[in-house]
Formats: C-alpha cells, sequence, structure tokens
C-alpha cells in the first residue's frame, strides 16, 4: 500500500469533508458563472491563497463555493464578470504562476475598478477558504465550537514589554 | 372567545417575559400576544462548524431565521442618504434568543445628569430606587462579573464567576492600564456555574446562533416558562398586533391583532395592556391607535411619542498583539464576546467637550471561526496566506459606545407611510446624530489610539471618524419617554401612560437617555419594578 504524504491526507479531507457533495472539487459545474468563468476564478483564488503546507483555494473548491453563495447574494456578480472577461482576454489561465502574480500585484496597487474587482474576490476568498475543514483547521489550528467543562483561558505570562 | 385576563401583554422578550412572569407570580391571569412562533432549541445551529453549516445548506436546510419576520411583515424605511439598521426579532422570547449578554447596571451618574446638563428631561427614578431591582434581576438570571466598581459602573454583590481572560485581553489589560483606563471583567448574563438548577456554558462559543440548553439567560427559558407553570399565562402565537383600542373616556379596552398564519382579524378586550414589543415596534403601535379620544395615536396628546429616538453609535478597530504572533492557536471561544470591559472614565476636563460619554467593548479577541480580518491585510499569495496565519492568534479588537443624546428630530412616524399586508401603516424611521457626538468621536479614536499604543499592538487599517452604521448596537430607547412632566413624556416613572393609566409600556422606548451602556439588564429590573407597581394598583382598585 502507497504511503499516504502528509498533503495528500489534507487533499482527502478537502474532497471528503469540506466538500462532500463535490466528491471531486475538479467536477463542480457552476451554477452562475460559466464554465469558463469558473475556470479562471479557480486559478484567480488560487493565487491569493496558493497551495502550501496545506492546499490552496482552488484544490478545496472555493471558487465553486463563490459560485454557490452566488445564486443568493449575486451583488458582485457584475464586477465579477467584468473581472474575469478582462483576465480572460489578457490570456490568464495560461500564464504561469509569476505571470499571474505580477499581473495581480498590478490589480491590487491600481485604483479604480481593477483593484475593486481584486478587493472583492480576495474577501470571497478569505471568507471562503477559512471557512473549509482545511482553511480554518488544518491551515489555522481552529478548536473552537467545542464542548469544554471548564474555560482555561490565558496560561502565559504575557508582558507588553518585551514585543516578544 | 370569553376573555378574563386581568392584563394582555404585547411582546415576549426581555420586557413582555418579566412582566408575564412577575404578574403570574403575584397571581395574575395574563394573555400574551406575540407576532412569531417559539423557536426550537433543538433546531439551533449551536454545534454546526461553518463548514459542515455549508454542507447543510446544499442539503436545503437553514438554522432559525431570526430576524427575518419582521422585515417581511413589517418593512421600515429611512430617509435618504440617513441609514438606520433596525434589527428585530419576532418570536417568542424576542431578541433574548440571540442577544450579547452584557449586563451593565446603569450608575447613579447615567440617571441623574440629564437633570444636571439638562438634555432632555431628567429621568424620574433614581439610582437608589432601580439598585434593589438590579439585584432581584441578577439574582434571578445569573450574571457573571467581578467587584470592580465604579461611579460609571456600579456593583452587584450577586455575580457568578467571572470567565478567565484570553492572552489578547490580559495584554489589552496591561496596555489600557498602562495607559490610565481601568478595566473590569465583562458583566455577562451567562452561567459560568450552575444556578437555581440550571446547566453552566459549555463554552461552544456559538450564543449568536441560539444556545441549545439555555446557558445564558433568555426569556422563554428563564421568565416565561415558570409564567407557564403557575397556569395563569395564556400565549398566543402568530399574533401581529396593530393598535391598542380605547373606550370613549380614552382608557385602554383592548388590542387589534391579525392572525399571522389565517389573516384573520380579531379584537380581544382587555382591563389593561403592557406594551412590550420593543421600541420601535410598540411605538408604531401606539402611533397608529388613533382615536377621537387620541387623534395622535394613543397617550401622544403631548407629542413625544416616536420622537427623541436615541440609540448609541459605535465603530471597530481591530489590531494585532504583536507578542502573539506565530503562537500556536488555542480554543479562544469562552463565554463568546469579551470577558473585560473598559467603562466609562473620567477623562481631564479639558479634553470633555461634551456631554456624556463612551465605554469601549472588546469581544473577537483571539482565535475566531473566521479570519475576515484578513480582508484589511495588504497582498496575497504564500506570504499572505504565511502572514494569516500568524495574525490569526493575535487579532484584538476595540469596540467603543458612545451615547446619543435625545433630539426632536429622531423620530419614527407612521404618517405616509406603505402599509403591511393588513392595510396597518409601516415605520419611517429618521435618525442622524447631531453635534455632541460628532465632538465625542475624535476623543473615542484618541483612547483607543492610547490603549494601541500603549500595548505595543499593530492596527489593521481603519479611518478615524468612520462609524458603524447607525441602528446597528440595537439599543433603541426615547419613543415613548418616561419623565415626571406630562407635556415632555408619555409615561411616569413606573411606565404607565400619564394620559392612559391602565396602559403601560415596559420596553426600552420608556428610556429617556440610552446611556453608553447594553440596556437589558435595566429593562428587565425596570418592568419588574414597574409591574411591582401595577400589581399593587390592581389590588387597590386603582386600575
Amino acid at each position: 500500500m502507497p504511503r499516504t504524504t502528509r498533503r495528500q491526507a489534507l487533499v482527502t479531507i478537502a474532497a471528503g469533508l469540506s466538500a462532500r457533495s463535490l466528491a471531486r472539487p475538479q467536477d463542480y459545474a457552476p451554477t452562475v458563472l460559466t464554465a469558463e468563468e469558473h475556470d479562471i476564478l479557480g486559478f484567480l483564488v488560487d493565487t491569493i491563497l496558493p497551495e502550501t503546507e496545506t492546499p490552496g483555494a482552488r484544490e478545496v473548491g472555493v471558487h465553486s463555493m463563490i459560485d454557490e453563495d452566488l445564486q443568493t447574494d449575486s451583488s458582485s456578480l457584475v464586477l465579477l464578470r467584468d473581472g474575469l472577461e478582462e483576465l480572460r482576454e489578457a490570456g490568464f489561465a495560461d500564464m504561469d504562476s509569476p505571470e499571474r502574480t505580477r499581473l495581480l500585484t498590478r490589480y491590487s496597487e491600481a485604483d479604480g475598478t481593477q483593484r475593486e474587482f481584486f478587493d472583492v474576490v480576495k474577501g470571497l476568498t478569505i471568507d471562503a477558504y477559512y471557512s473549509t475543514e482545511v482553511g480554518l483547521v488544518q491551515e489555522l489550528g481552529y478548536q473552537g465550537n467545542t464542548y469544554l467543562q471548564e474555560f482555561v483561558g490565558c496560561t502565559h505570562d504575557h508582558e507588553i514589554g518585551n514585543g516578544a | 372567545m370569553a376573555n378574563d385576563h386581568d392584563v394582555l401583554i404585547v411582546g415576549s422578550g426581555a420586557a413582555g417575559g418579566m412582566a408575564a412572569w412577575n404578574l403570574t407570580r403575584k397571581g395574575a391571569k395574563v394573555l400574551v400576544l406575540e407576532a412569531g412562533e417559539r423557536f426550537d432549541p433543538a433546531s439551533f445551529w449551536s454545534h454546526v462548524k461553518p463548514w459542515e453549516a455549508r454542507e447543510r445548506r446544499r442539503q436545503g436546510e437553514e438554522p432559525p431565521a431570526f430576524e427575518e419576520l419582521p422585515l417581511r411583515e413589517s418593512p421600515y424605511q429611512t430617509l435618504e442618504g440617513h441609514s438606520f439598521l433596525l434589527r428585530r426579532v419576532w418570536g417568542v422570547g424576542g431578541k433574548t434568543n440571540i442577544w450579547g449578554r452584557v449586563s451593565l447596571r446603569y450608575g447613579d451618574v447615567n440617571f441623574s445628569e440629564p437633570a444636571i446638563d439638562g438634555w432632555e428631561i431628567p429621568w424620574p427614578v433614581t439610582y437608589d430606587q432601580i439598585a434593589p431591582y438590579y439585584d432581584n434581576v441578577e439574582k434571578l438570571i445569573g450574571v457573571c462579573g467581578g467587584d470592580d466598581d465604579s461611579r460609571f459602573l456600579p456593583g452587584s454583590k450577586h455575580h457568578l464567576p467571572a470567565p478567565n481572560q484570553r492572552c489578547g485581553e490580559v495584554l489589552l489589560i496591561k496596555g489600557a492600564e498602562k495607559a490610565g483606563y481601568g478595566v473590569v471583567r465583562g458583566r455577562r448574563a451567562v452561567l459560568t456555574r450552575e444556578h437555581r438548577g440550571r446547566a453552566p456554558c459549555h463554552y461552544c462559543g456559538a450564543c449568536g446562533r441560539g444556545c441549545d440548553i439555555g446557558a445564558f439567560f433568555n426569556s422563554p427559558d428563564y421568565l416565561l416558562a415558570d409564567a407557564m407553570a403557575t397556569g395563569r399565562l395564556e400565549l398566543r402565537e402568530n399574533s401581529i398586533v396593530s393598535h391598542v383600542l380605547c373606550d370613549e373616556e380614552g382608557m385602554a379596552s383592548g388590542v387589534r391583532y391579525f392572525d399571522r398564519l389565517s389573516g384573520e382579524d380579531r379584537t380581544v378586550a382587555a382591563k389593561r395592556v403592557v406594551m412590550a414589543a420593543s421600541a420601535v415596534d410598540s411605538t408604531r403601535i401606539l402611533l397608529n391607535s388613533k382615536s377621537s379620544a387620541h387623534p395622535n395615536g394613543i397617550g401622544n396628546g403631548s407629542d413625544v411619542i416616536g420622537r427623541y429616538l436615541c440609540e448609541q453609535f459605535r465603530f471597530h478597530v481591530y489590531a494585532f498583539a504583536p507578542q502573539l504572533y506565530g503562537r500556536a492557536a488555542s480554543n479562544d471561544d469562552g463565554i463568546s464576546g469579551g470577558h473585560i470591559y473598559i467603562p466609562r472614565f473620567e477623562g481631564p476636563e479639558q479634553e470633555r467637550d461634551y456631554l456624556r460619554g463612551f465605554g469601549i467593548q472588546l469581544w473577537g479577541i483571539g482565535c475566531g471561526n473566521n479570519a475576515g480580518f484578513a480582508k484589511r491585510m495588504e497582498g496575497f499569495g504564500a506570504g499572505f496566506k504565511d502572514a494569516v496565519r500568524r495574525s490569526y492568534p493575535a487579532l484584538i479588537q476595540m469596540h467603543p459606545y458612545g451615547e446619543v443624546l435625545p433630539y426632536r428630530h429622531n423620530r419614527v412616524s407612521v404618517e405616509g407611510t406603505p402599509p403591511d399586508r393588513f392595510g396597518v401603516p409601516t415605520l419611517r424611521i429618521e435618525y442622524r446624530l447631531g453635534e455632541n457626538e460628532r465632538r465625542m468621536i475624535p476623543r473615542m479614536y484618541d483612547v483607543v489610539e492610547e490603549i494601541l499604543h500603549s500595548m505595543r499592538a499593530e492596527p489593521l487599517p481603519y479611518q478615524r471618524g468612520e462609524l458603524d452604521e447607525l441602528g446597528a448596537a440595537i439599543h433603541e430607547h426615547g419613543t415613548c419617554r418616561m419623565g415626571e412632566d406630562p407635556k415632555r413624556s408619555a409615561l411616569n416613572g413606573f411606565m404607565q401612560m400619564h394620559e392612559v393609566p391602565n396602559l403601560f409600556v415596559v420596553d426600552g422606548s420608556a428610556f429617556p437617555t440610552p446611556t453608553e451602556k447594553n440596556p437589558t439588564l435595566s429593562i428587565l429590573a425596570f418592568a419588574w419594578r414597574s409591574t411591582d407597581f401595577l400589581a399593587d394598583q390592581m389590588r387597590t382598585g386603582e386600575v
């Protein structure tokens, strides 16, 4: 039996727990965005929160979660569509990772709609990614919302002076 | 339907629940009309994790929609450019199902300063008069806290143990004290040990979704259940009260309401009516209750009902305590919300060019169930993701709440508004801040910055002067205020209408000022005192 790496294990958790009905996130069929928009969004969210020790945003299906949420809240849809169209024209899907980063850096430093588009997608990505078990538990170490006999609180000897 | 009730109560939240509890206890037969339905604690998503919530929604499940009903049945308008967020819960227990549980006594300063500074009318009740009721309420519902009292925050001998502090709170206390600001244990209506047979909090941190075991005060578990057990309470759900009816002399004679499910238009007679539908909705009903005896709305010959709406204003500053960067995440849920509080304080005289003051709430400290703070951090990519993880345990937040003076132009009204589906006029809310608040805001930012600087915190970007949406504190007051002078107030100090002695209004609308504090503890104390008075009046045959 092949050994399971930590990363593979986390991906399995991502597929199995975070997105149970999306047994394989890559198979998700978008309902609001077009397939092409959904693909580009996948590369975009993965540029914002890429794979590190833990899976990236695309792998846990953040772009699909955004599409899913657009069904009930479409307030950002026009902005998203226009921005994704601009990325399509720029060939975002075919860029390599450094190229994507360079382009997104320009967006994040721009004024007007490019910056607005970046901020909106970043916000949606953060909300979705850190609501998954991978993002919240594996990445951040969240342990909350459980039954405790007592709340121990801070047990350290914190001082404001040493800054360490 | 035969009616043999002694008292009819409109609403079942903190005020209505207390009125029903106290009156049934004293032998009165009570009918409570509630616009919504009972929320089933078994349906609360108290222990549903964020990723499980998404999965449940995919399966078509939803948690109780606490705030949906009033927006659907009775929407409200605001003036162009002056938004006001009105958050209401229609349903048994009202907002106590999901409230913030902060339980701070108003102090002698809060009660006496309107008479001293002349803005706008004096409170008709002193701290000494209400203090025994604060004692009673705290003993009844269970409030955790410390014994760290001050002139601005009188204390209690009845506090349950205060919860331990999170790391960020320990650092905030040190920083605030170094900067010269006192920090107290939070006072919250959460059971930190078993209290009157109720199980204590298990620190799951999900109070805002409703507590499945009732470990924080809520009207259904703590008041209505006891009232029901007396056999003298009838609770009628789905009853949307539209009008208080009156007889030819102008005395209250009953109410008109609509059955929310059948749409049926009904009236029920009553010897005494107690309004407890929350500040804004009670006021709406009173203003809609026009008759030849009360052409301006029942009890409103003085034209004060609907006016002097006062809430608090607040803002939020987020920062990181660098001492906590990169630490292992911990379970920081505690009793959910702040375990500490910075009460109003004495400032150097020259710095006070405004009346009243503010306190600072400190919730959202430490590891939470989201990373919303990261939206304010610069950048993206692997480095950003790493920075988010390192910052996550270091998050601190400060939330100052400032008192808003009562202004005549801040009001709720029903003139020319669209009707609801039963033909009853809905609300319009007009609300804006004045000069006094504009002077307080810079001082609030100064204090926040002093404390952050003192603890070496690194703030996330914010704009000085920025405020949360008005109304967001959910502490509406003033629109049916009590006072000694019948020309300037609608109720006397026992919350009895000057013009209609068998009509009482026991919710937050009766408070002439909002103070800088959260009102539920005070609403409970005043409703208890008012219904003690009503029961006495009934016994002597006065009403």
